[in-house]
């Protein structure tokens, strides 16, 4: 079994701070924009989503529970490394018991999610405005039983 | 109303304007929520006994009883539940308002664990809780003193498979 | 048909028997008579813009994102008449009166939800989400439908 990239717990100043030193990475990250949202629409944004955010290494994951469904989390990375990611879905599928994860991420964006075992399950057309014009949002969903490392 | 016939049941979370329904059911000796000596306690100590969670019960529309569901673990589905009807309740009544609680509180989330307790005089709780098909899990003993003795409670539970 | 702003007299209309956040919340028949209906709370910011559909409920535009011009749109209604047209209505004070590009919302098929007037209006299936949401003891699945302006 290889072994799990540790991740650190962000507070909130620290996530903001994180995601805008991401860049163009972080755009979309559960929603959210560091380009176009300031630090209190961001603040206020990670509350309402009761999101978590971690560093590992030079990459920002994070989560928001499903509200709805307690053992399903919306999940996020600013990286295309899988590692991160995979050290998330282990601490959520631990210490939250998750069962399936959710990611929407931006079209035209590498990302780490088919290699973490994640699963495409349809497109959100023209979802995003960005760069001048409409960009999609893809939709994966993962399951704990096959997305751990 | 004292029928047998299963009556419509409802509920609401409790507010101002059932306060004084509330205040009758407190006046039956033997309407043990939350305390062991109902129909002796001021009306401040009885308001303090309800909270956000406390719901009145009522059958075709009338307040006969409160219920409160809390949960005991973030994450784990355990949950505990206090019931009580008002006296001329009869048992068919107590199976069909449990019934419909476990079918709503079930209805959208998970329980695995779902546990009650009753005062060891407390006669028609245990009388329910032992008919309703619930895991007689032991009694705490000398824990309340109720008309010049100690009395434990003992403790109830229905459990589930976990499925997720 | 013409969507209205709410007022403190619509209170009655912002809770009912239909699952959180459904774009097409209708009543449902098996709803436990002591589970707690299903609320929104009145519009009191400008994140959000509920108006009351008059004699049906309340048409619901909830995280509304002004840079990227969508919402997600939720329904609560006491009854199915005249959905079809409550539909066309709902999507006309979307892209016209909000100057939205996009709409979208959840469908839960299980509930077994009119898709067909939604299709009529030009929403389609985007995505399916497994064991998105909780009902009757076990977690079922979950859609989102969505309808882009073309203009």
């Amino acid at each position: 079994m290889t072994e799990i990239l540790s991740l650190q717990r962000l507070d909130t100043d620290m996530a903001i701070a994180e995601l805008k030193s991401c860049g163009g990475a972080a755009r979309g990250f559960l929603g959210l924009d560091p380009v176009t949202q300031n630090d209190s629409l961001l603040a206020a944004e990670l509350k309402s989503l009761q999101a978590q955010l971690f560093s590992a290494g030079e990459t920002v994951v994070g989560f928001a529970p499903n509200t709805d469904q307690p053992r399903q989390a919306y999940v996020a990375s600013t990286s295309a490394d899988p590692e991160p990611l995979r050290a998330l879905l282990e601490f959520l599928t631990t210490y939250q018991r998750c069962t399936t994860f959710v990611a929407m991420v931006p079209d035209g964006v590498e990302n780490c999610f088919a290699d973490c075992g994640f699963e495409q399950v349809g497109v959100l057309p023209r979802h995003r405005w960005q760069n001048y014009d409409w960009q999609d949002v893809l939709v994966y969903v993962g399951r704990a039983d096959s997305c751990r490392s | 109303m004292t029928t047998t016939e299963t009556p419509r049941w409802s509920s609401r979370p409790y507010s101002d304007a059932d306060r004084d329904a509330v205040l009758a059911l407190y006046t039956e000796p033997d309407f043990y929520f939350r305390t062991g000596d109902p129909d002796t306690r001021p009306e401040w100590e009885i308001l303090e006994l309800i909270d956000e969670d406390t719901h009145v019960l009522l059958a075709d529309g009338e307040v006969v009883g409160l219920y409160a569901v809390e949960s005991e673990a973030n994450n784990a589905c355990h949950y505990s539940m206090q019931l009580r009807l008002r006296a001329s309740a009869p048992p068919a009544w107590w199976q069909s308002a449990f019934g419909e609680l476990l079918r709503a509180n079930t209805w959208r989330r998970e329980v695995v664990r779902l546990a009650l307790r009753f005062d060891e005089f407390d006669y028609r709780g245990l009388a329910f809780a032992r008919s309703a098909g619930l895991r007689e899990e032991g009694t705490l003993g000398a824990v309340t003193v109720h008309e010049g003795r100690r009395h434990g409670y003992v403790s109830f539970a229905r459990i589930w498979e976990p499925i997720s | 048909m013409r969507l209205r702003g709410y007022r403190g007299s619509d209170a009655d209309l912002l809770a009912g028997p239909w699952l959180p956040g459904e774009l097409l919340g209708l009543p449902l028949a098996d709803w436990p008579p002591l589970a707690a209906p299903t609320t929104v709370p009145p519009p009191a910011d400008p994140g959000q813009e509920l108006c009351i559909a008059p004699g049906l409920g309340f048409v619901r535009y909830t995280e509304l994102d002004w840079v990227h011009r969508r919402a997600r749109v939720e329904i609560g209604l006491h009854g199915v008449d005249g959905l079809d047209v409550l539909l066309k209505t709902v999507v006309a004070h979307g892209f016209l009166t909000l100057n939205l590009s996009r709409i979208h919302g959840w469908v839960t098929p299980l509930v077994d939800p009119p898709i067909g007037l939604l299709a009529d209006v030009g929403f389609q299936r985007e995505a399916v989400l497994p064991e998105a949401t909780w009902l009757d003891g076990r977690p079922i699945d979950r859609e989102i439908w969505g309808v882009v302006r073309n203009d």
